[in-house]
């Protein structure tokens, strides 16, 4: 059992909720990607592939843009979950980045992502939806990780990366070069569109 | 004036606190210890944060207002991003609110043994009181100097425009030059503009730091030389500089202003 809380000193209403799975099998992952699509609440996550995630700081930034589009009534998506996946990408199409950030069959590590009002939420809540997580993509507990900038990065696929960025060409040096990702990845999606 | 604007500011970002840096004309800069979304951000410099913020004009029109501040808070955020792929020095940005006119960034610069921030101009100013003629010439101030002619050097080679480079403008730390403040960037290729960047700053330098500005802008230009002939641009930079030094000189005859219209 591994998950993470965060709050943001802006948003100090809402809790955000996130957990990371490794070593999801294929078939569960065509399994959520059709409840997904066909809407069963049970699956009313943001489900995120790993292979485009550099670090915390790239998702954090997303769905901190995310609330905030929400609660100023700015979203592009329908939903909040998908309006994180939609921050993370740097072109300009919803369905884009639900292909690239989203479930995708191939990369067997998620990572679920979920907006709770804070008043609503206490731990029990939390590990109960925690654990409705491991039942429903059938993982052992182990699989269940902490998310941490180390993991993100020995799971992202730079080479996917920086193509989705379109970084090939930027100057990145040796040193620290997952922070340096890190900025471009979310100057890049800021200006999605723009 | 201010508090109005702070109280403005307030509302769109509650419980963060604010500490005013500076106001300009366009935009308010301010200071904060707390970072929106993360505790530990991969930047230098991870206990504080510069919030420049476009406030509304009360003056213009609703609409027009709500345009201008979006642009231009779009263009500056693509200035930046624009630069850090490239490699050149400056704040990177953390998040951005395009529609209040609110940009996040990292926070540069150290500060100075009398407590202000390592601008250039703060800088030379402080060697300038409180040291001797022999100090303010040395070979780190030429250092210095020759490195941000460099910085502007590599600027101009991507065809961007500073727009209002001053020694304010320019930040030093541990003996590396930064750029900031890109209200009034733009993109341009014609020796014109660049020219008259270069001459903006040799004005400012003039101005702020005239017992020895032949030298500081001496030192600026060797630099801005040595920027393009990097073997990195290869033989366009050396016409490029041709054709930009001979526009400056131009320009330091007429004066900024093409026309003397406006």
């Amino acid at each position: 059992m591994s998950y993470t809380t965060i709050n943001f000193p802006q948003f100090p209403q809402y809790t955000v909720f996130v957990s990371l799975f490794q070593g999801v099998e294929k078939d569960t992952l065509n399994t959520v990607k059709q409840e997904l699509i066909a809407g069963n609440e049970d699956y009313d996550f943001c489900f995120l592939n790993t292979a485009h995630l550099i670090s915390l700081e790239q998702l954090y930034s997303s769905i901190h843009r995310a609330i905030l589009n929400f609660e100023s009534g700015n979203m592009r998506a329908k939903t909040l979950n998908t309006e994180i996946i939609f921050n993370l990408s740097p072109v300009n199409k919803i369905m884009e980045a639900l292909k690239s950030f989203g479930v995708d069959e191939k990369t067997p590590n998620l990572v679920a992502v979920k907006v709770f009002k804070s008043e609503e939420l206490d731990s029990n809540t939390i590990i109960q939806v925690n654990n409705n997580l491991v039942n429903l993509l059938k993982v052992e507990e182990c699989q269940n990780l902490k998310i941490t900038d180390e993991l993100l990065y020995k799971l992202v696929d730079i080479a996917k990366f920086k193509k989705t960025y379109k970084l090939n060409d930027a100057k990145i040096s040796d040193i620290d070069s997952q922070g340096q990702l890190t900025r471009l990845a979310i100057a890049d999606s800021l200006l999605r569109g723009l | 004036m201010t508090d109005r604007l702070v109280g403005q500011v307030s509302g769109y970002l509650p419980n963060i606190p604010l500490e005013v840096v500076s106001q300009g004309a366009e935009a308010l800069v301010f200071k904060t210890k707390v970072h929106p979304y993360i505790e530990k951000p991969y930047l230098q410099n991870n206990s504080e944060y510069i919030i420049k913020f476009r406030p509304s004009k009360p003056y213009r029109h609703p609409k027009i207002d709500a345009s201008i501040t979006k642009n231009r808070t779009i263009g500056e955020v693509k200035f930046m991003a624009k630069l850090s792929k490239l490699g050149i020095k400056a704040p990177s940005v953390i998040s951005a609110d395009y529609k209040n006119g609110i940009i996040w960034m990292e926070c540069l610069g150290s500060e100075l043994p009398n407590g202000e921030v390592s601008s250039l101009k703060n800088w030379l100013w402080y060697l300038e009181r409180n040291e001797s003629e022999e100090r303010c010439l040395a070979d780190d101030v030429k250092l210095a100097c020759n490195k941000v002619g460099e910085l502007i050097g590599k600027l101009h080679m991507n065809d961007m425009i500073h727009g209002d480079l001053t020694s304010s403008n320019i930040l030093l730390q541990n003996g590396e030059p930064m750029l900031i403040d890109f209200g009034l960037s733009s993109y341009s290729g014609l020796p014109e503009d660049k020219a008259v960047d270069l001459y903006v700053l040799e004005r400012a330098i003039l101005s702020t730091h005239s017992v020895f500005s032949d030298k500081y802008n001496q030192w600026l230009l060797e630099g801005y030389e040595a920027g393009h002939k990097s073997s990195e641009f290869g033989k366009k930079g050396n016409k490029k500089l041709v054709e930009t030094i001979r526009k400056l000189e131009d320009v330091r005859l007429r004066g900024r202003k093409r026309s003397m219209l406006g």
